[in-house]
Parts: C-alpha cells; structure tokens; sequence
C-alpha cells in the first residue's frame, strides 16, 4: 500500500469550496453500512445523498462540518490549515463572519468553528504548546445563516471530544481548549463572510505563516502507520485511503504526550469467529485498509490494524459467514501494530489446480461446478440410469 | 424494451466446445475466464462410465442473486434482462462468486494455471488486465463490455455489445437470417448444431417462447428463486452407457 500517494479530491460544484475524494467515500463504497455522517453534518441542509454519492445543492460556503464529520477523510474544505502566530499569549480562533477588525490581533480565521474536528483542535493544542486554546463565542452562532445550532455552539461535540481524548492521556484540565464568550451585537455579523480572497490575503506574516503551514502539511501528510503490503490494485473505487483524520488525530495525540498510553477507547477491536472461510470479503470492502490480507508460504490470512479503523462495520456487516464481530471501542493490544486474526493453510485444487482453503479434495469453484452440472441433470433427466 | 433470453437445446449438444472457442474469441477473454463453458464430468466407475456435459453461460437471472449481494452496486440488471457489472465501481471483493449458484463468474488476478501468463505475454495496457495483439474494439467498462481492468470479475455478458444494436421489436435473434446475424450472440452464432436459439421472452411469438412451451423448457436450480433466463430443452445430451456385449 502507498500511504504516501495522495488521492485527488473533486469539486462537488464548480463554485462551492467542498471537495471529494470517492475512493475513500463509505457511502459510495459500501452503500450497506448506510454513512450519512456528512448529510446529517450539514446544517444548511444543502448536502444530500445520491446513488452518485454526497450531492451539493447550490449556496455551500464551505464551512467544513461535513467534512469535519467525515470518518474517512473524503470531504475536504480548505481554510482550516492555520498555523498559530508564533508571538501571540493565547490562541483564539474566530470565525470569518466576524469582520477582521472586530477580532483580537493574531486571531486565527476560520470558515466556522464548526468546521473544527477534534483532530483538528488536538493539532491546534499541539502546535500551541501551554499557551491557553479558545474558541471565541461570539453569541450569534444561532441564528447564523449558514445554519445555526439551537442550543449549544456548533464547535460544542468536537470540543467534548477533545477534552474527553486530553484527559485520557492526562494534559491537565487548564491546558484544555475552552469555549470563550466574547458576545458582539448580532448586527455586526457579516451576512457573506469575505472569502478566501480577502481571508487568505498575503501580506508578509502570512505568506511566511502559510510557508510554514504548508511544510508543516507536507511533513504530516499522512503519516504512514506501518502497513504491511497489502494487495492493492490501482483503480479509482479500489484504493484504500488511510484515515486522514485519525491519523493527525493519533499523531497530535503522540505531540501532546509521548508517553502516554493511548486510550484503548480510540481502537476499534475486531473478532473473528469460528466461521470464517477465508473468503476475505472483509478485506476488500475496508474502505481504509485496516484489514488486510497476508501470506507467509502456505499459510495466508489476514490481519487488523486497529489504528487505521473508523470502525464503519463493512466487514461485519459484509461478512457472508457473520463471522466477524467489530466493537467500537477497546483495544488495547498495541493498536499501532498489525495483528493477525485469522491464520488459514491454502492447498492447491487437483482439479483445477487453484489455491483454496479447506478440508474438502477439491476447491469450492470445482466443487459447485460438479453439483450444479448433476442438478442439472437430475432435473432434466430424472434419476434415470442409462 | 426486450427481455432476451436463450434456449439450450441438450439433444443437440455435441459439447464440441465451439461456443466457449467463440466466446472466448469475441469478448478476449483470459485462459482461465470461461464465460462460456461446457462442463464435462464423468459418473460411474469403468466400464460402466458415462460422460456428461453442460453447456453453461450466464443465466442472467430475472432475480439475480450475484446482484443482491454486491456491496458497490457494481452488479445490476439492465432493463433488457442483462446481468451486467459496471468495472468502475467493482471492489473485486468476490462476494458475487460465493452467491451465485451457477457458477458463472471470474476473477483473473490470481496466477494463472496456463503457462506462459498471458497477462505477462501481453502486458496490459490503457488500464487494462492484457492487451492482446487482436481485440475486440467494443468497450464499454460501466457494462463489463471488452477486456477488463485489474481487480475485478468479470463474466458473460449475453453479447451486449452486439445484442444491444439489434432493431428494436426483434422476436428472435436468428443467426440464419442474414439481417440479424451480426446481432446475435457469438456462442449461438457459432453453434454447428444448432443448439442454441436466442429471443424476446417478452415476445409471445418468439421462437424461443414456442420451444420453451412445446418441449418443456426448463431452468435450472428453481428453488434457490433466480429465475434464469437461460432455458434448457431435451432428454438425451449424454454417451450411451457402455455395455459389455455378454452382458447384455
């Protein structure tokens, strides 16, 4: 597997700031497990689900909620790889429908803070060091016409999450991010913000900034996890996309404290019952290639990687044989590393002289051929002798 | 709107394999990839032995179960009755292999057991698994038409690529008419015994239809729920048991 490849995101419309990347949409991919993270994520309502994939209706302006919900990385929004000023006291983020001079100088601009994931709030924590992180309530988040949230601040569950994962690997509650509420007249909301021409603007500290932040993207692209090689075949609908997301999220997490354990409850575990044929379904239909399959002479299987599963239940939920039972959360066997779950020896069909698995003399292949063919002949002949 | 369907007539089956030689001719396929195959086996131990065969394409099921249990959606019936795989969402997973009971779908990536790989022979090309020197210039991949890319399954595609051009309202497809033969597909085309009749289901008047009524067509495995429209006719298709004269 070529981790380090990127796969290309497609414009959904040719004016709106959303990107796809299809090879690594679960909806696309593996309809049965019925994603819609990136639908219900849409607070405009402007997103839906087509036998195509996500669909865009017109008047997206790129706040990055779909893609923040993406569990495999395949929406992209731009404007959220900020780096913090490396002068400023505290990190505050603001959003771009305040106007630029209603915000504190070295703010960092965003789309919306509801665009923020949690990897993304880790990696800002990182980055900011023992500096205090806050996310700026301007108090007319509500009402906001990109679509508000009613009750609470639409940065609210990322943030949740964050701190749920902060305290796992014990960072102290003061260095936590932290909603701050810093309320301006609703008047002052800007209705369109000003967009990526005047946001991302070039003047000397962000050309150097954005320098910065661009070496820093190039170095964190997608950070190998040590996959083994696994059979991968060049086709659009057949890469594995590692899990962006997760991966910068586990890395920020390594940032905030190299010694600690991660918490068991980012890993997936996944256990395979004695029904298992070999048929590797499962392998194929991982959209993120956390299972994959191995040989080692005679012997051939495959093996899981917790790190790289978003537990999306395409392999339970595709297994012909319900061999397979995947559990959300609780793996503490060294996620990092790949381990083997099923371990099968593969003999040669004398018939047809293919590699199958099992106990009988001949593969499956040849065996239901010979059935069929004398079906076939019982109905049409009956169980005459000739 | 048709609803093409075969008729294989056993009693005329020599089992020459001339239709798999034809098949395999038109739609390049790879040794190993027998869309088009006639299965031989033997019953009985010498001397009392007989050798049976059986033609088999795909049965392009009214109710496919190959289709069901695609995760891509990759495998879906055209509204003319094809069973057909669309090559660009096909995750090569093999889950339509395992479900169909007729066996009728492959999957080349695995070495070969025909040496020399044709595959290394004639090293893809345009993203496709090989690219012999002849091919078939039809190719349409979102109907699993020509030669596949890597990764995926392919399997019989009832001549799309040929049956879709026919004239609309066609009962038959009849290779022995000299308007239509270039439409018919290429196993029926072939058939030196004339085994093989290709038509309209839909059609009451089709030939197909009348021998499917008059000698008792049947389909095969009814009871897993498929519905194939591929017919077979006939009570004979098989070798003469061998009888020792003093028995006799």
């Amino acid at each position: 597997m070529t981790a380090s490849a990127p796969l290309p995101f497609v414009r959904l419309r040719p004016e709106a700031p959303l990107g796809l990347r299809a090879a690594a949409c679960l909806a696309l991919r593996a309809p049965v497990v019925g994603c819609a993270g990136c639908v219900s994520a849409c607070a405009g309502g402007k997103l839906t689900l087509g036998v195509g994939g996500p669909a865009l209706a017109e008047g997206c302006d790129g706040c990055g909620r779909c893609a923040a919900a993406c569990p495999t990385g395949a929406l992209r929004t731009p404007g959220f790889a900020v780096t913090p000023a490396p002068q400023a006291a505290a990190i505050e983020l603001e959003c771009w429908r305040v106007p630029a001079k209603a915000s504190p100088r070295d703010s960092l601009r965003l789309p919306c803070l509801g665009g923020l994931s949690a990897a993304r709030l880790l990696e800002i924590c990182a980055d900011a060091g023992k500096r205090p992180v806050r996310l700026l309530d301007r108090g007319f988040c509500t009402d906001c016409p990109n679509g508000g949230v009613a009750d609470s601040h639409p940065a609210a569950a990322a943030l949740s999450e964050a701190k749920r994962l902060l305290t796992a690997v014990g960072i102290p509650e003061a260095l936590h991010p932290r909603l701050h509420a810093a309320p301006l007249p609703a008047a002052q909301r800007m209705a369109e913000p000003q967009g990526y021409a005047v946001e991302q603007r070039v003047d000397r500290r962000a050309f150097l900034g954005a320098l910065s932040a661009r070496t820093l993207a190039a170095a964190d692209h997608v950070r190998p996890l040590g996959l083994a090689e696994a059979d991968t075949t060049p086709a659009a609908l057949r890469e594995r996309a590692l899990p962006e997301e997760r991966t910068r999220l586990l890395a920020a997490l390594r940032r905030l404290a190299p010694d600690a354990p991660l918490p068991a409850a980012l890993f997936p575990s996944l256990r395979v019952g004695s029904a298992c044929t070999d048929h590797r379904i499962c392998v194929a239909a991982c959209p993120t290639g956390a299972l994959f399959s191995y040989e080692r002479g005679e012997e051939g299987g495959i093996a899981f990687l917790a790190a790289a599963c978003v537990a999306c239940g395409a392999c339970a939920r595709l297994c012909p044989e319900e061999a397979l039972t995947l559990a959300a959360a609780g793996n503490n066997l060294r996620p990092e590393q790949a381990q083997v779950i099923t371990r099968f020896s593969r003999r040669h069909c004398p018939e047809c002289g293919s590699e199958f698995t099992g106990e009988e003399d001949t593969c499956p292949a040849c065996r239901r051929n010979h059935q069929f063919a004398q079906s076939a002949f019982g109905a049409l002949f009956g169980n005459r002798s000739l | 709107m048709a609803k093409w369907g075969m008729v294989i007539d056993l009693e005329k089956c020599t089992g020459c394999q001339a239709c798999s030689t034809a098949c395999a001719m038109e739609n390049n396929t790879l040794p190993g990839e027998s869309w088009q195959d006639v299965l031989y086996y033997k019953e009985g131990k010498y001397p009392n032995v007989n050798i049976k065969w059986f033609p088999r394409p795909c049965m392009h099921c009214e109710n496919p179960s190959c289709m069901h249990v695609c995760p891509t959606k990759a495998t879906y019936k055209d509204e003319n009755g094809f069973v057909l795989i669309d090559w660009n969402k096909c995750i090569g997973c093999k889950y339509c292999m395992i479900a169909c009971p007729y066996g009728v779908r492959f999957y080349t990536d695995e070495k070969p057991l025909i040496e020399p790989d044709m595959k290394k022979v004639y090293p893809g090309q345009d993203g496709q698994q090989y690219s012999p020197p002849y091919q078939n210039p039809n190719s349409d991949w979102t109907k699993g038409v020509g030669i596949q890319p890597k990764g995926v399954v392919s399997k019989c595609t009832f001549c799309y690529h040929k049956v879709s051009k026919a004239p609309a309202g066609v009962a038959d497809l009849d290779e022995d008419n000299p308007a239509l033969k270039e439409y018919v597909p290429a196993c029926v085309r072939t058939c030196a015994p004339k085994a093989r009749y290709f038509g309209d289901l839909d059609n009451p008047d089709s030939t197909v239809n009348r021998l499917i009524a008059d000698k008792r067509g049947v389909r095969l495995l009814e009871h897993t729920g498929n519905k194939p429209q591929v017919y077979y006719l006939g009570d004979h298709g098989v070798v003469p048991a061998f009888t020792r004269p003093d028995k006799s």
